[in-house]
């Protein structure tokens, strides 16, 4: 018992997280010259099923994104080919993603180039922005790092993917068949609004709502770029063009669930995006088709950088606040701190607030969607010549790429996160009295530099140290395109623009388009966000001021709005077919970490294991069964086919009333190293009825039956 | 409830007067500690009270610290858990051989931490030790005292960072903790530093692992 501590040693260690850039050359080829004329506009459609298994992390929300433990509705690439009359093609690809990926766009255009002639420059992969998706395959090492609680790059996960994505779009050029278009556009109101309207009014001039904005609406909602773009997609199938597909922008976050969830699953875009395919399924057939659609929705997302979803306060779950470990606390051992989450009963309370506000919004905007598709009237458009133009930016070359800053940095406003969901890290103060800037519009009291107003981490702790390695792991490159489909001309961005840059951008682009002299007339230009990589945002140098969350994560500078904007009325305005990139439009270089493997591809004996059903139960108004099917860390389906039968369904006698891809049915992971995994099916029936659940495989595993349902219908 | 052991292992040969628990020309373990408590969390509040026995090994014949001076203590403390400020009051009352107590204040703050894997924290602590009944006592100059005197016996201030390196689901987590701290010496006992020398002011570096297994350990993030 000395108490004057004397010089005892127990262990001594000290931990430095080192590592090197790994940044590599992703390789990339252009289209070739086309060689298969087939004189008329043809249309193709293909879908994969890219729900990654449990264990991944969900991206978007930081830390506060949790590890997936189960899904609820599937996530898919949709794709569509076009091809004009002189054999020109475009690839567009929206996927059920959170983020765009430099890294998986040029995978899946290697691997798509011998058989569908489509290469980098025709490409387009787009994420729908769930927040609700996997992680793990960014070129950028922050992103795989730090894009959820579950870090690491996987190597698997880049390969899963761009093989479904690669399925999809070979499908899509396997069905080509001619097609009529049609353009279309309508203003949607009251399910968006201006997240950091504070940042937004710094603009010049002032931002101004539409005069068709509902004067009821508060002002956050009359602000935004209500625009929904639809290009609505008719295929002959023999005896006549039928409705086939659609794809459509919209500005909106991927964030109506609550970070609490755990479950991997389409948000709000995947409402839509099935909304419209039920309804053109039904268009093509009158008959119920239960599983899959036939037809497809690509549903992409437009400038949606300040624009959230309408959720609800109580949808957004409290985070974790830094405690003192209860345990070993005292006088015998250091103290050991954690983050002490928010209790179990608030994160189900937010989440399921959240729902309830997917479900509001996706209805809306579902129908908003489809009574545009059914005005437009779809007609030949065998003359359109489907140009495009497409460079890759060296984003730290201030000689090729002026106007921005060449090292990429995070601001406070950014490590707090968005309004959508605040990571831990929000009002952080020293000791709780000195402020760090660890807030929304909190910038630089003293700017200096390229970055200005941008108040940054290293400003306030370590300064250089921390920035030359956190640099490293941003991207270096953009990939930016521009192409004409028709009388519309749509630029594409690897990050995501706020309203007001895309409306300069769109200005941009179309005055080079009516001042080139030649080509189509364009009658509108689009922005398509997060597409081809992910560079986070994408703010006016007004907005930048601010700091807001996307100020802060504007990395390369005030300038980017405006170098994105001059980039894209340069491409606007050298839009082109039939020829050859010059090589340095695609050098690309990625920097994506150390592979961290959490997937591994599916093992034989996996792919025998015997699904079983335990006896389901009802609790109040919910139907509970538990099963085990598959194995944890493998993907649901091996090979990304869509399918056209469920892989979980429920029974009412023996007729099929849901299954794993409709948003009343969760599946829940109970164990994550049981095998085969243990799982569990929540499902709240509308109708009161005899259930049954059938999970397949060799053979098929079907409970016995259990009454349920007929209190509560959605 | 709570229990656990704490060895002392000295590494380092001393010379005479310095001071040692095991002894002149002696390295090895000199000290093991065994405590037990009861701990009641009551919200931000948590309440502990629990018992220490203090198990000497050295070796009195080298001048080191024996079984003779083997005691017990009694202790009670409470703490509060807030984002912020963490302090904590504990008193300890040795039963075995001095019949005194001796108080604590301390508080910890944390500095900042890192949200993601692998979690780093950063705290400061302080702490007033307060003798209240554990110095010599002058009818009985013989029997063995921690302290000179009553009242303040030093004052610290630490800086400690701590990181789970490994993160095992389901199981556990591995800890590596080290930090500096600063002592201001205000009783002689505290002072000593050998024959004839004193130190009032000292700083040292130390480490140490934790691997904490099962119940809350195995879900923390």
């Amino acid at each position: 018992m000395i108490r004057n501590h004397g010089a005892v040693l127990l262990a001594a260690g000290v931990l430095l997280g080192c590592g090197g850039s790994t940044r590599r050359a992703v390789p990339g080829q252009p289209s070739p010259k086309p060689t298969n004329a087939s004189g008329r506009l043809r249309a193709g459609f293909g879908r994969a099923d890219i729900t990654p298994p449990p264990g991944v992390g969900l991206a978007g929300n930081g830390p506060e994104g949790a590890m997936a433990m189960g899904q609820r509705l599937r996530l898919y690439a949709r794709a569509m080919i076009l091809e004009d009359a002189k054999g020109n093609r475009l690839g567009l690809v929206v996927a059920d993603i959170p983020l765009g990926s430099a890294l998986l766009h040029r995978r899946v255009a290697q691997l798509i180039l011998d058989s569908t002639h489509i290469g980098v420059d025709r490409l387009i992969i787009a994420a729908t922005h769930t927040h609700s998706g996997p992680s793990h395959y960014f070129e950028g090492k922050v992103y795989n790092e730090e894009g959820s609680s579950v870090p690491g790059y996987d190597t698997v996960m880049v390969d899963s993917l761009a093989r479904r994505i690669q399925g999809a779009l070979e499908g899509a050029a396997a069905n080509l068949a001619p097609a009529t278009i049609a353009w279309g556009s309508r203003a949607v109101w009251g399910y968006t609004r201006i997240r950091s309207l504070p940042a937004m009014i710094r603009n010049l001039p002032p931002p101004m709502a539409r005069p068709d904005a509902p004067a009821g609406l508060a002002r956050e909602y009359q602000l935004v770029d209500p625009e929904m773009s639809m290009l609505r997609v008719d295929q002959w199938d023999g005896s006549g063009f039928k409705p086939r597909g659609a794809f459509t922008i919209f500005a909106m976050h991927g964030t109506g669930n609550a970070s609490g969830t755990v479950l991997l699953d389409g948000d709000i875009h995947g409402l839509v995006e099935r909304r419209l395919e039920r309804h053109i399924d039904s268009l093509i057939d009158p008959r119920p088709w239960p599983f899959v659609p036939r037809s497809l929705h690509l549903f992409a997302n437009g400038t949606e950088g300040d624009v959230s979803p309408a959720w609800t306060p109580q949808s957004r779950c409290d985070t974790p606040t830094l405690a003192p470990l209860p345990f070993l606390e005292g006088a015998f051992a250091p103290t050991l701190w954690q983050w002490k989450p928010p209790s179990e009963r608030h994160i189900a309370a937010c989440v399921h607030a959240g729902r309830q506000g997917v479900d509001w919004i996706g209805e809306g905007v579902g129908r908003a969607a489809v009574e545009l598709y059914d005005g437009l009237d779809p007609k030949a458009a065998d003359d359109i010549e489907l140009s495009r133009a497409f460079v890759t930016l060296p984003l730290r070359d201030t000689v090729r790429v002026p106007g921005i800053c060449n090292t990429p940095a995070v601001g406070m406003g950014a490590l707090v996160g968005a309004d959508d969901a605040h990571t831990r890290m929000l009002g952080w103060s020293l000791f709780g009295v000195f402020a760090m800037g660890l807030d929304q519009g909190t910038p630089n009291p003293d700017p200096k530099g390229c970055q200005a107003g941008k108040h940054t981490l290293g400003d306030v702790l370590v300064g250089p140290l921390l920035v030359k390695p956190t640099a490293d792991g941003f991207p270096s490159h953009a990939q930016v395109t521009v192409f004409q489909i028709g009388n519309r001309v749509i630029g594409t961005l690897p990050g995501e623009v706020t309203t007001t840059a895309g409306r300069r951008m769109r200005d941009g682009m179309l005055a080079a388009a009516r001042s080139r002299g030649r080509g189509m007339p364009v009658d509108a230009a689009l922005i398509m966000g997060l597409t081809n990589g992910y560079l986070e945002y994408i703010t006016t140098a007004e907005e930048y001021t601010a700091q807001y969350y996307e100020g802060g994560s504007t990395l390369y500078g005030p300038g980017e709005a405006a170098m994105f904007g001059r980039t894209l009325a340069g491409l606007t305005a050298s839009l082109s077919a039939g020829d050859p990139l010059p090589p340095e439009a695609l050098l690309l270089m990625a920097d994506p970490g150390a592979p961290h493997g959490f997937l591994h591809p599916r093992r034989p004996k996996e792919r025998d294991a015997q699904p079983s059903v335990d006896p389901p139960t009802c609790r109040g108004d919910t139907l509970f069964a538990r099963f085990r099917y598959g194995a944890v860390q493998d993907w649901a389906d091996s090979t990304g086919s869509a399918g056209s039968l469920p892989r979980i369904a429920i029974l009412r006698d023996k007729t099929v009333v849901a299954w794993d891809d409709n948003p009343l049915v969760e599946l829940h992971l109970l164990h994550r190293r049981a095998y085969p995994a243990r799982w569990e099916l929540w499902w709240t029936p509308s109708v009161k009825g005899s259930y049954r659940v059938r999970v397949t495989g060799r053979p098929d595993a079907e409970s016995s039956a259990v009454e349920c349902g007929g209190m509560t219908v959605h | 409830m709570e229990a656990g052991a704490v060895l002392h292992f000295e590494w380092d040969h001393v010379s005479p007067g310095e001071l040692s628990e095991t002894g002149v020309g002696k390295t090895g373990l000199g000290e093991v500690d065994l405590w037990g408590q009861l701990a009641l969390d009551a919200g931000p509040v948590r309440l502990q009270a629990g018992a220490t026995r203090y198990a000497f090994q050295g070796s009195t014949a080298a001048g080191g610290l024996g079984p003779d001076r083997n005691t017990t203590e009694l202790h009670v403390a409470v703490s509060a858990f807030r984002a912020y400020s963490n302090p904590t009051a504990a008193l300890w009352w040795d039963v075995g051989k001095v019949h005194g107590g001796y108080l604590s204040l301390s508080g910890k703050t944390p500095v900042l931490a890192w949200p993601l894997q692998p979690f780093v924290f950063a705290y400061v602590d302080a702490e007033v030790g307060l003798n209240v009944g554990q110095a010599a006592d002058p009818p009985h100059p013989e029997d063995h005292a921690n302290f000179s005197q009553r009242g303040l016996t030093h004052a610290a201030l630490g800086l400690t960072l701590s990181t789970r390196v490994k993160q095992m689901p389901g199981l556990g987590f591995l800890a590596v903790t080290g930090g500096a701290r600063s002592q201001l010496n205000l009783d002689e006992a505290t002072r000593f530093d050998g024959i004839g020398r004193r130190d009032d002011i000292r700083l040292w570096f130390w480490g140490g692992i934790s691997v904490a297994l099962g119940g809350a350990a195995r879900t923390l993030r």
